[in-house]
């Protein structure tokens, strides 16, 4: 009996390093807490369930087989393992979209049908209603340069070049973004 | 590393965000992870928003199908995984316990312990002797699957099924099982409630008849409840001592 563990035990961190030993029980559990929102951000990103599916089995993989490379210091568990998740998801909307033709092709979706569509089954929890407040009180286009980096994968240059701005432009509208979710969601905090 | 040509947009400095939001290509990807290494800023500036872009990463979500979590698991564990093979699922769980990692649970929450330690205790006690209250467990059970909002859950046991029911509009989560195996002598199925603060709480044990079949009124507060877990363990523990042999998220 763990008498003596501490607060951190509890947490997601701690399963990590439990998971990094090798357990598949908490595996599981760290699948259980992460996993409705690494479908929930691979289905916006890939809009299609088998496409999703199979970059969240990626991504959980790779949570296992790399879990001993978690370093709590650095990130959370979330922040750690749904990067692992949105590089899976992005790397293959890249390839899916690298089968295609590029440019005019790309299928421009703005931000809100982006956010509305897909998850239907979305649940407004408080963390998701946080994070569409802060998400309003982007400029329009912040929001859409945004969605087209994060949600749809382009990359930073190719975000310049579908919205015919600069790149430089283009990397100071989406670090603005950032910087404006922070200050809204550290309000709201 | 691409260093030596000048190009006024690549100062990987710059690169933060594009990192952060996956929106590097390849080139600048090496470029800024060789660059991270070396600068405590951008590692600073990461560490700063990182938390932020997983809340955007986040904020929507979808149980994956029904099915899935298997799946990933049989593949992720199929061929690494080294459990022993015993005929009795629970059994080898329980066996193996001492040459594993033991489990380590979280300790937070003590007086919810403590007040499972009393039910444990109880329900340990009466069991065997009690069967009226057996009977009324079930009945009520019984009801509670039978609630019209009742939210069903499958607790993926090793062998044997069971589901967890809540009924919001009576307040009550109920455990009803079939085919259990009998645990190991001096031994019972405890079932644990995931609180969101990541604590355990007792909510209750037990054990199946000869039929394999049990129920359980769980004893816990639904408000703040995020999943729950069984283990096998000794009737009178107050949190648990080994692995969960099944865990399912509210």
């Amino acid at each position: 009996m763990q008498s003596d563990a501490h607060e951190s035990d509890a947490s997601a961190e701690h399963l990590m390093t439990v998971c990094a030993a090798g357990d598949p029980a908490a595996f599981r559990l760290i699948y259980r807490m992460f996993s409705a929102a690494a479908y929930g951000l691979a289905l916006r990103i890939l809009r299609d369930e088998q496409l999703a599916q199979d970059a969240l089995q990626e991504a959980f993989a790779q949570v296992w087989t790399e879990a001993s490379a978690f370093d709590a210091e650095v990130a959370s568990a979330r922040s750690w393992i749904m990067t692992i998740v949105h590089r899976r998801a992005v790397d293959r909307v890249r390839r899916e979209e690298s089968d295609r033709r590029r440019g005019e092709a790309w299928g421009v979706r703005q931000i809100d049908t982006a956010h509305d569509s897909v998850a239907e089954v979305v649940e407004l929890r408080s963390e998701h209603r946080r994070v569409r407040a802060a998400l309003s009180a982007l400029t329009p286009l912040q929001r859409q340069a945004l969605d087209l980096a994060y949600m749809q994968g382009l990359t930073q240059a190719q975000v310049a070049r579908h919205l015919g701005i600069p790149l430089g432009t283009a990397k100071t509208r989406l670090r603005d973004a950032l910087q404006r979710l922070r200050l809204e969601m550290e309000v709201t905090a | 590393m691409t260093s030596g040509k000048f190009d006024p947009l690549s100062d990987p400095h710059d690169l933060v965000t594009g990192y952060l939001l996956d929106a590097l290509d390849a080139q600048e990807l090496e470029r800024f992870t060789t660059h991270l290494a070396q600068c405590p800023e951008c590692r600073q500036a990461i560490g700063d928003l990182s938390e932020i872009v997983a809340e955007l990463a986040s904020a929507s979500q979808v149980e994956a199908p029904p099915g899935f979590a298997d799946q990933l698991f049989a593949s992720v564990f199929g061929e690494a995984s080294k459990e022993p093979t015993a005929a009795d699922p629970v059994l080898a769980t329980v066996t193996s316990l001492p040459g594993r990692r033991r489990w380590m649970w979280p300790a937070a929450a003590a007086a919810l312990f403590v007040i499972g330690a009393a039910l444990v205790t109880t329900m340990g006690l009466n069991r065997s002797t009690d069967p009226p209250r057996i009977a009324a467990q079930a009945q009520l059970a019984q009801e509670v699957a039978g609630a019209d909002d009742v939210h069903t859950m499958n607790l993926d046991l090793p062998k044997g099924s069971a589901q967890v029911y809540i009924s919001p509009h009576m307040g009550k989560a109920a455990v009803m099982a079939d085919d259990l195996p009998m645990p190991p002598h001096g031994q019972t199925y405890h079932v644990w409630t995931w609180m969101e603060d990541g604590s355990l709480a007792s909510a209750g044990s037990f054990l199946p008849d000869e039929q394999g079949a049990a129920s359980l009124i769980l004893k816990t507060r639904l408000d703040h409840a995020t999943g729950f877990a069984v283990t096998v363990d000794e009737p009178t523990v107050v949190q648990p001592t080994s692995a969960p042999i099944a865990v399912v998220m509210l």
